[in-house]
């Protein structure tokens, strides 16, 4: 079979990356993270209805059409912004490493290690990130439901709750926030007769927008809307404040559902960084050699 | 395999430079299980932590007593901190309790010194001490539970659990401290033959208290 | 090596002698029967069967009607075998000769007629050690691969398994054999695997580990790509599953392709029992499988960078138990790790009578005494006992238990928890970029479109899997 990025782990990644972060938002504006999220998968379902007029396969065949000039100006552009992206992404997740639970990892040792990951995970191209997506946003999502269902005796409602969650400004905050991994992602997202993505990426989308305010909701609805917002990251720290048996403070095990979605969000900047170098080039990802059968 | 070796040469001078290699295990830790701010006469504080050591397999967990003056929080815990040879370990601290003194003067300094710490987990509770010292609370020795502070800490929970005490943990108290909100706290006091037990719950406005309500009496 | 032979016998029998001069083995029979047909019959002691060529070639020779007869003449007419040939090719009749077969050449005629009369003594078929069941066949392949072959016909009885083999050019000239069924594998497999059979470059084959190495994907990973089985009922279901087997003169062990990643956790007894325990053994397996590569890791994790997650009772035992040990527990548990290799290996290699004495040494010296003398914490031996009995639990993936432990044990030691699942994820990658003769090494577990789970994580009953062709389902999987 040759390789080719099938829905389910397109939606897959898209899940993990707009759910990365979640880690740095202010526990009250749960939401304009929730709007921000269904915006965002309307703004999937545009592009998607565009790709299927425009008949592309996905983004980088429209580069690939483009005069020699627009596409190298084009490839550039994308190198270097996601690559900016995907340092400042590594850098925010060893940031917060180092102050929740890896005091010895410096945060540039931290950044250099998540980079150097993520690059294995990426250097094989978008197809063999998505098929790694898809049992790693189980893993992600499973922790963050699990946390959630288990807090739920500990959620305190409160009208303080209410004020701030929604202003326009915030939503705009927080679209702004996931736009980029949707444009990375998007880039590799086009129509397809034989495998339609509407589907699975609409499901990741809302997912990820479902998950992100229950999280941040969570957080404020656990430790106050006051000692949220002075918390260094709130729905890390509300996430240890209930017990499962004798199991108290988890936040770790939390965390790391997290940093699975931060190592995606990296792995997916690299991925376009690779892409754009191979688009500058003129050339093809090379296949592997394999047996059609 | 050449790759491999590069990778795992990159591999270990990052686990060199992070210097994970010579970091020890769990036994460098003493953990407290609950601790006790009193006033002292000359109006300084005293820390009462109560740590938990357990010297063989075969024996049972023994409490040790550490004592620790400073004139604030801050000065506390890292009074504390110089008499170990490891750090204060406060993860699996449960409960700390306030002299009665020391909570009409305002909390606020301990909240945000407990918060500011890493390893407290949010969830401690906080209670006050009625007619006794915070000391003497800490120290009392247990009814069913063969450690004292785990003994107190399942005593609050079991309250608050019922609905018999205000269930507040720290992250709470923070909340309604930063928003300038009312709150009580759990009291507890000493019976006379030296266990620990709830006593009503102490009132707080502006994170200062203003009396003890419930229980035997009411405090004005 | 070869030898030119003329139309007179006393040079040919001159020529082939000289081939094999100094090989005492090597026999040469003249014959001339009384009608005056004139033969020379060449065999090598200890690889043929005598009574057969006593009976079916050199009493026929003797008292053949006429001489002046050709080669074809004497195979069709004279001899009394089954298997009997003309073989111009004087290679093939060396390689025939070397193999057991017996060579007669006929004045006259330089062409020699090569008779099948092999009768090396081979193992008979018994259970594999590797691969025992509580249920079900107990057939084992041996050395011989016509044997295998046989076995493999009796259980396929449908005319479209088709076996080609070759022999293979090297020292050792070992056959090595494609089978598949016509109609289930597809052709391009069969072709890309008899491509990858004849660049094999080694001066010699020994065993189906040599063509394995030298055939399958991704050689560096220790994920095995190649599936392996020494049972002919196994091989049997692979094949009706749509795979090539390969089979390896003088090795009892059968190759498939491709191999995915679920295969590893099946066990041959899956088939043989009820759908219900099947399932249940298997997800024992996978989640030994997950222990016995996370478990250590996670202790050192959890007692070097999450403490807190430790109820307080444990985290005091622990404290208890590791006070006066010099070591750091990454350094303990590795430590014990490599003991545990280390006897593991010395057990293989142990003769059977000192092998109790082994086990007193390893468990009571190693275990209790270092315990004993605070070496070591019991804790940590307990973690590595636990690693050590759930990775048994999947044979197939030993290498890989192995790499990952001791990866996963590194990622924890350096990262807590979040290196643990780092590792993971960079494994599951690694995964996800294997291939096997072009399937996707996760396949049905991963699924794309539709997910075929009747025999993944849990075997379904055989009346809901009633057709087994697993890379049929790639198609509709895409």
């Amino acid at each position: 079979m040759p390789d080719k990025i099938f829905p389910r782990g397109r939606g897959a990644l898209l899940f993990l990356v707009l759910l990365a972060h979640v880690l740095f938002v202010p526990a009250v504006s749960w939401l304009g993270v929730l709007c921000a999220g269904g915006l965002n998968a309307l703004l999937c379902l545009l592009w998607l209805a565009a790709a299927k007029k425009i008949q592309a396969p996905d983004a980088w065949a429209l580069i690939r059409r483009a005069p020699v000039w627009l596409r190298r100006l084009s490839c550039l552009a994308l190198l270097l912004l996601s690559a900016w992206y995907a340092l400042r992404t590594a850098q925010r997740g060893a940031i917060f490493l180092n102050q929740t639970a890896l005091p010895e990892w410096s945060a540039w040792a931290g950044t250099i290690a998540l980079l150097i990951l993520c690059w294995r995970i990426a250097r094989r191209g978008a197809p063999a990130l998505c098929l790694w997506a898809v049992p790693m946003a189980w893993l992600a999502g499973g922790i963050a439901v699990l946390s959630l269902v288990l807090s739920l005796s500990d959620w305190q409602f409160t009208p303080a709750l209410l004020s701030g969650a929604f202003s326009p400004s915030g939503v705009l905050r927080q679209l702004l926030a996931v736009l980029p991994a949707t444009f990375f992602l998007l880039l590799f997202t086009g129509y397809d007769a034989d495998l339609p993505s509407g589907r699975p990426v609409l499901t990741g989308a809302l997912c990820a927008a479902i998950l992100a305010g229950l999280t941040v909701l969570r957080a404020g609805a656990v430790l106050g809307p006051a000692c949220a917002r002075m918390t260094a990251y709130p729905v890390y720290a509300a996430s240890g404040v209930f017990a499962a048996g004798t199991l108290a403070r988890s936040e770790v095990i939390f965390g790391v559902a997290f940093a699975i979605c931060i190592l995606a969000k990296t792995a997916l900047a690299l991925s376009v960084i690779r892409q754009s170098w191979l688009a500058l080039r003129g050339g093809q990802p090379s296949k592997q050699k394999e047996v059609q059968t | 395999m050449k790759r491999c070796l590069q990778l795992a040469a990159l591999a270990l001078c990052l686990l060199l430079c992070a210097g994970c290699t010579s970091r020890g295990g769990a036994g460098d830790l003493l953990p407290i299980l609950s601790a006790g701010i009193s006033a002292q006469p000359d109006g300084s504080l005293q820390l009462t932590a109560e740590a938990v050591r357990q010297n063989s397999l075969e024996g049972d967990a023994a409490s040790l007593y550490l004592t620790a003056s400073g004139n604030n929080p801050d000065a506390l815990f890292a009074g504390a901190e110089q008499l170990l040879a490891g750090k204060l370990y406060l993860s699996h601290a449960r409960t700390v309790v306030i002299d009665a003194s020391i909570a009409e003067q305002g909390i606020g300094p301990l909240i945000r010194a407990l918060l500011a710490r890493s390893d407290v987990r949010l969830t401690l509770r906080l209670a006050v001490a009625r007619d006794v010292t915070a000391d003497e609370i800490v120290r009392a020795q247990a009814v069913v539970e063969d450690i004292p502070g785990e003994a107190l800490g399942s005593l609050l929970d079991g309250h608050t659990a019922r609905g018999e005490l205000p269930d507040l943990p720290l992250c709470r108290v923070a909340d309604r401290i930063l928003s300038g909100g009312d709150f009580s706290l759990p009291a507890v006091t000493l019976t006379g033959d030296g266990r620990v037990i709830p006593a009503g719950q102490a009132d707080f406005r502006l994170a200062r208290m203003t009396g003890f309500s419930g229980g035997d009496s009411d405090a004005g | 090596m070869s030898v030119q032979f003329t139309d007179d016998l006393s040079e040919n029998i001159k020529a082939l002698q000289a081939v094999f001069s100094g090989d005492s083995t090597f026999v040469t029979r003249r014959v001339r029967s009384p009608s005056g047909l004139c033969c020379a019959v060449f065999f090598f002691d200890g690889m043929v069967n005598n009574a057969a060529i006593n009976e079916s070639v050199i009493r026929p020779l003797v008292r053949a009607p006429s001489a002046g007869l050709s080669a074809e003449a004497v195979a069709q007419g004279v001899l009394q075998v089954n298997d009997c040939k003309v073989v111009p090719d004087t290679g093939a009749m060396l390689s025939a000769l070397l193999y057991g077969d017996t060579v007669i050449l006929v004045a006259g005629d330089r062409r020699p007629i090569v008779v099948n009369t092999k009768g090396f003594s081979l193992r008979s078929p018994s259970e594999p050690e590797n691969e025992k069941v509580l249920r079900g066949p107990r057939e084992g392949f041996t050395e011989s691969f016509m044997i295998n072959l046989s076995m493999l016909r009796r259980r396929v009885n449908d005319p479209r398994l088709t076996c080609s083999f070759a022999r293979y050019a090297g020292k050792t000239q070992t056959v090595v054999c494609v089978c598949w069924i016509k109609g289930l594998t597809p052709p391009a497999l069969v072709r890309e695997m008899q491509r990858r059979i004849r660049k094999i470059s080694l001066d010699g084959i020994l065993d189906a580990n040599y063509v394995a190495e030298c055939v399958r994907d991704a050689p560096g990973s220790p994920f095995p790509t190649l599936g392996t089985t020494e049972r002919p009922d196994v091989a049997v279901a692979r094949l009706l599953e749509g795979r090539v087997v390969v089979l390896t003169d003088g090795s009892p062990v059968a190759l498939s392709a491709p191999c995915i990643l679920q295969e590893c956790f099946q066990a041959n007894d899956d088939y043989y029992i009820s759908f219900r325990q099947a399932a249940v053994s298997r997800a024992l397996r996978a989640a030994g499988f997950l222990l016995s590569i996370v478990v250590p890791a996670l202790y050192v994790a959890l007692l070097a960078f999450h403490p807190e997650l430790l109820p307080t009772r444990l985290l005091l035992a622990i404290n208890a138990a590791q006070k006066g040990v010099p070591l750091p527990p990454f350094w303990e548990i590795l430590l014990l790790l490599l003991v545990f290799e280390t006897l593991k290996e010395a057990g293989t290699r142990t003769p059977s009578v000192m092998g109790s004495t082994m086990s007193i040494v390893g468990g009571l010296v190693l275990g209790q005494a270092a315990v004993s003398a605070r070496f070591l914490s019991a804790p940590a031996v307990i973690i590595v006992a636990i690693a050590a009995v759930t990775g048994l639990t999947i044979p197939k993936l030993q290498s890989a238990a192995l790499v990952l432990r001791f990866s996963l044990l590194a990622a924890g030691a350096a990262a807590g928890i979040y290196g643990l699942v780092f590792g993971l994820a960079l494994a599951v990658c690694h995964l996800c970029t294997l291939r096997s003769f072009g399937t996707p090494y996760l396949l049905n577990l991963i699924p794309r479109v539709r997910a075929r789970t009747a025999d993944t994580w849990l075997r379904a009953p055989w009346r809901d899997m009633p057709r087994r062709r697993f890379l049929a389902r790639q198609e509709e999987d895409t």
